[in-house]
């Protein structure tokens, strides 16, 4: 076996190798021509390899000639799939400079076939043989040079400057990956190009005593270019493990959450759901849904305006958003929070919607929890207050009862005369039911406002709502000799809320300022409640004292359950307010006065406005 | 001086239907009644003369009835009060009977009760205006004895004889005799022993 049986027949098979592998990847990614350029180019390493080997071991000048020119056939695949290998691997080089370096390569090889024995000789007259490798190989005695080499060569040359300017370019967008490749492969491929054309040029001229070597060069380049190919491979393998890692990262962290993914393709109207659960209401089915499927499967009363939100997203901006029950088929419910966006093709048509869902049952029994026991609170509290006003409740029912009483003495006694006077009787009867009616009235009130209840909101007439509250807290006031002044102008505009829930807000605040104003001198006892509507969207009730006022230390803790100054108080009165007011869409504050006293003041939404409302089930006063 | 006028219930309330149901039932049993909305307005029109009693709310707005009591005793004609109250309150029925008030009734009150009440104030009130009419003729009576006759009078309290007293008074007894019979008839007494409750009716003090 000799060196040059080896080297060649090595180079044929690593080449052989390189082919095949890429040529399978190539199958596998179609859209990637730079393996396929790579797999041409290999195909030609080949061939030059084997015309090479022919050349050295060739009986005859005519063996020589043919093995040079099928050679530099080879050499047409070598420049097209390295040239081609450049432009969809680099990206960058310019199309005319490879239209006009393939054209002038392919003209060369026309050229090739058609003048003399190959491009570069005319005629051979005699071989000589060399020592090559130890080895005795043919080489050109006596010939006759084909002046159509200067094509090639000039073809060699437009090759190169392509290559040139291709790497320039790539060097230039300054990414260390991109320098890389413009210098490995480009670097190799300008320089081979060059010293291949040098070299057979010389080797024709006569000037090199010494085989035609393109194949090797052109091995290198396989080499440079498979190394940065393999690179790309594992690059590409080593992200889709870390994509691997972060998909199943995020699919951890969305179970975990309750998060899924969901994907709605309109124009086939298939919507697939992602997480373990495959379909959200059936982990059992395969097929993706339709829309009106998956409507189907929400609460009746979900379903219109979940429609609707999709329907907006499709027709505005793509962002959806949306909160709705799902129906499980174990008849159990769960909810849902959706966020999403529309992806409109060219033509501004909505096409794919995608998104993700939360599953926020826990969040909203959560909620609901809150809210009961915000009711509870606000019950006792109402519980509490009325305990603090009981005796001057007793007082007011008292009036009635006493003057039903002394009424219907008054009526016995003239009903006991000989002519009793009728008149009389019947304006007493009279007078009676109306106590009656009186007492009753105030017992229907102190029994609604101790009653358990949800918010039942409502339009509100301010006037009222603060009157109401006056007359529970009148007679406590008389004793305590404190007047209530009430300034609330006319034309106030009504509030949504709940009549008792919001009695017991200005209840509160009253018996606070009373409270306030108890060790004042009396004619410093005044309470004013005063009404007014800052922006239009908004009233404002501030109930005032003339009382000793907050210390500034304190004013920021006073909404603090259980903080409290009055002794044997709990504390939660203010806490309660606040829960409520928040819970009407309002905000309260207390502030000192600038003379003396404090005033509480808390606002409401005007009726009509923001949050109407949700009646829950609060069942009716009866 | 003597006054015509009935004795008569004077109601203070500001709760409108227990005014009217109780001026009915009080003119149904025969009392004469007047009805007032607030003790300001009642206090507003109170003479010296009136006579008879006060059936007041303890709780009310403005003057209270506690108020009213102490402002109407310190008045020159200290009517006796009733209260009423709807809201039973121990330290201030205390506080009102300590004043002074005639009774205290909780409502809604029986009819007995403020019936019994409101008679057992007129009488009180008719008694204490008898008295204090007796009291001022009284006053009159020795406004009329001089100087003279009061030195005298001193004597005769002490339970000096005639003669004892002319010796004190550097006087003649038949002197001193005239006198006390002066004394005697402008008091219009009878014994010396009346003499001295009559003195001390009025508060007689010696000039000595």
């Amino acid at each position: 076996m000799s060196w040059v049986t080896i080297i060649w027949s090595m180079i044929a098979s690593v080449s052989f190798t390189l082919a095949t592998i890429y040529l399978l990847i190539w199958f596998r990614e179609r859209r990637s021509w730079a393996y396929l350029c790579f797999f041409v180019l290999a195909a030609g390493v080949i061939g030059m390899s084997a015309g090479e080997f022919g050349a050295m071991y060739a009986k005859s000048p005519a063996e020589y000639g043919a093995a040079i020119r099928w050679g530099h056939f080879a050499y047409g695949f070598i420049a097209v799939g390295s040239l081609g290998f450049v432009h969809f691997y680099f990206g960058t080089g310019k199309v005319w400079l490879l239209g006009a370096a393939l054209g002038l390569r392919l003209l060369a090889v026309v050229m090739n076939f058609s003048t003399g024995l190959n491009l570069h000789i005319r005629a051979i007259q005699s071989l000589q043989s060399v020592n090559f490798l130890g080895e005795p190989v043919s080489m050109l005695g006596a010939w006759t040079p084909n002046p159509w080499v200067r094509l090639g060569q000039f073809a060699a040359l437009v090759q190169f400057v392509y290559v040139v300017d291709a790497s320039l370019r790539l060097w230039r967008t300054g990414a260390r990956e991109s320098r890389r490749r413009a210098l490995m492969v480009g670097g190799t491929l300008g320089f081979f190009i060059l010293f291949a054309s040098a070299q057979a040029g010389l080797v024709a001229a006569g000037v090199l005593r010494m085989p035609i070597i393109v194949s090797f060069p052109f091995l290198a380049v396989l080499l440079a270019m498979s190394c940065e190919l393999s690179r790309d491979a594992l690059r590409a393998s080593q992200l889709g493990r870390e994509l691997r890692e972060s998909e199943a990262r995020m699919s951890l962290a969305a179970n975990a959450a309750g998060l899924h993914h969901w994907q709605w393709d309109i124009v086939r109207d298939e919507l697939w759901a992602t997480d373990k659960g495959r379909m959200r209401s059936s982990p059992a089915q395969p097929e993706p849904k339709g829309f009106n499927q998956f409507l189907q499967s929400l609460h009746p009363d979900d379903r219109e305006p979940v429609s609707h939100a999709v329907g907006k997203s499709m027709n505005g901006d793509g962002e959806y958003e949306s909160e709705y029950r799902v129906l499980r088929p174990d008849g159990s419910i769960r909810w849902m929070v959706s966020r999403g966006r529309v992806e409109f093709n060219g033509a501004g048509r909505p096409v794919l919607m995608r998104g993700v869902s939360l599953d926020i049952t826990l969040r909203k029994q959560a909620e609901q929890e809150i809210a009961q026991q915000r009711n509870e609170v606000a019950h006792l509290a109402r519980v509490t207050t009325l305990g603090e006003i009981s005796g001057s409740l007793a007082h007011e029912l008292n009036q009635p009862l006493g003057a039903i009483l002394a009424n219907t003495d008054a009526a016995e006694l003239h009903l006991q005369s000989q002519t009793p006077n009728l008149d009389e009787v019947r304006a007493i009867l009279a007078d009676i039911r109306k106590d009656d009616l009186r007492a009753g009235e105030i017992i229907h009130g102190i029994r609604a406002f101790l009653r358990r209840r949800e918010l039942e909101k409502q339009p509100l007439e301010v006037a009222q709502l603060v009157e109401e509250a006056v007359r529970l807290i009148g007679a406590d006031a008389v004793s305590r000799k404190t007047s209530v002044g009430l300034e609330i102008p006319p034309g106030l505009p009504r509030v949504t809320g709940d009549r008792i829930h919001l009695q017991q807000v200005v209840l509160n605040l009253l018996v606070n300022g009373m409270d306030a104003v108890s060790t004042c001198p009396v004619a410093n006892r005044r309470i004013t409640i005063r009404a007014a509507r800052p922006d239009p969207h908004t009233v404002e009730i501030a109930v005032s004292d003339a009382g000793v006022g907050i210390p500034p230390g304190d004013l920021h803790r006073v909404f603090d359950p259980f903080h409290t100054t009055k002794q044997g108080g709990l504390g939660l009165g203010l806490a309660i307010c606040r829960s409520i007011v928040e819970a009407h869409g309002g905000s309260i504050s207390v502030q000192n006065n600038p003379d003396r006293g404090a005033t509480a003041r808390f606002s409401l939404p005007v009726a009509g406005t923001s949050g109407e409302g949700q009646v829950a089930d609060g069942g009716s006063e009866q | 001086m003597t006054d015509n006028r009935p004795p008569t219930v004077y109601l203070v309330d500001d709760d409108a239907s227990m005014l009217r149901a109780l001026s009915r039932l009080l003119a149904v049993t025969g009392h004469a009644v007047q009805t007032f909305a607030s003790a300001t307005e009642f206090l507003a029109r109170h003479l010296p003369t009136d006579r008879g009693c006060v059936v007041a709310d303890l709780r009310m707005p403005g003057i209270s009835g506690l108020d009213l009591q102490s402002a109407l005793a310190h008045s020159g004609n200290p009517l006796p009060v009733i209260f009423l109250t709807g809201h039973g309150d121990i330290p201030t029925s205390v506080h009102a009977m300590k004043d002074g008030a005639e009774d205290f009734l909780t409502k809604p009150v029986r009819k007995d009760e403020l019936l019994a009440a409101v008679r057992r104030a007129l009488a009180r009130d008719a008694e204490a205006f008898e008295r204090r009419a007796r009291q001022g003729e009284l006053r009159r009576r020795f406004e009329l004895l001089t100087p003279r006759e009061r030195e005298v009078l001193t004597q005769i309290i002490a339970g000096k004889l005639n003669k004892e007293i002319a010796t004190a008074l550097a006087a003649a007894e038949r002197t001193i005799k005239a006198h006390r019979a002066s004394i005697m008839e402008k008091l219009q007494a009878q014994s010396p022993a009346e003499l001295g409750r009559l003195a001390q009716e009025v508060g007689f003090v010696s000039n000595q």
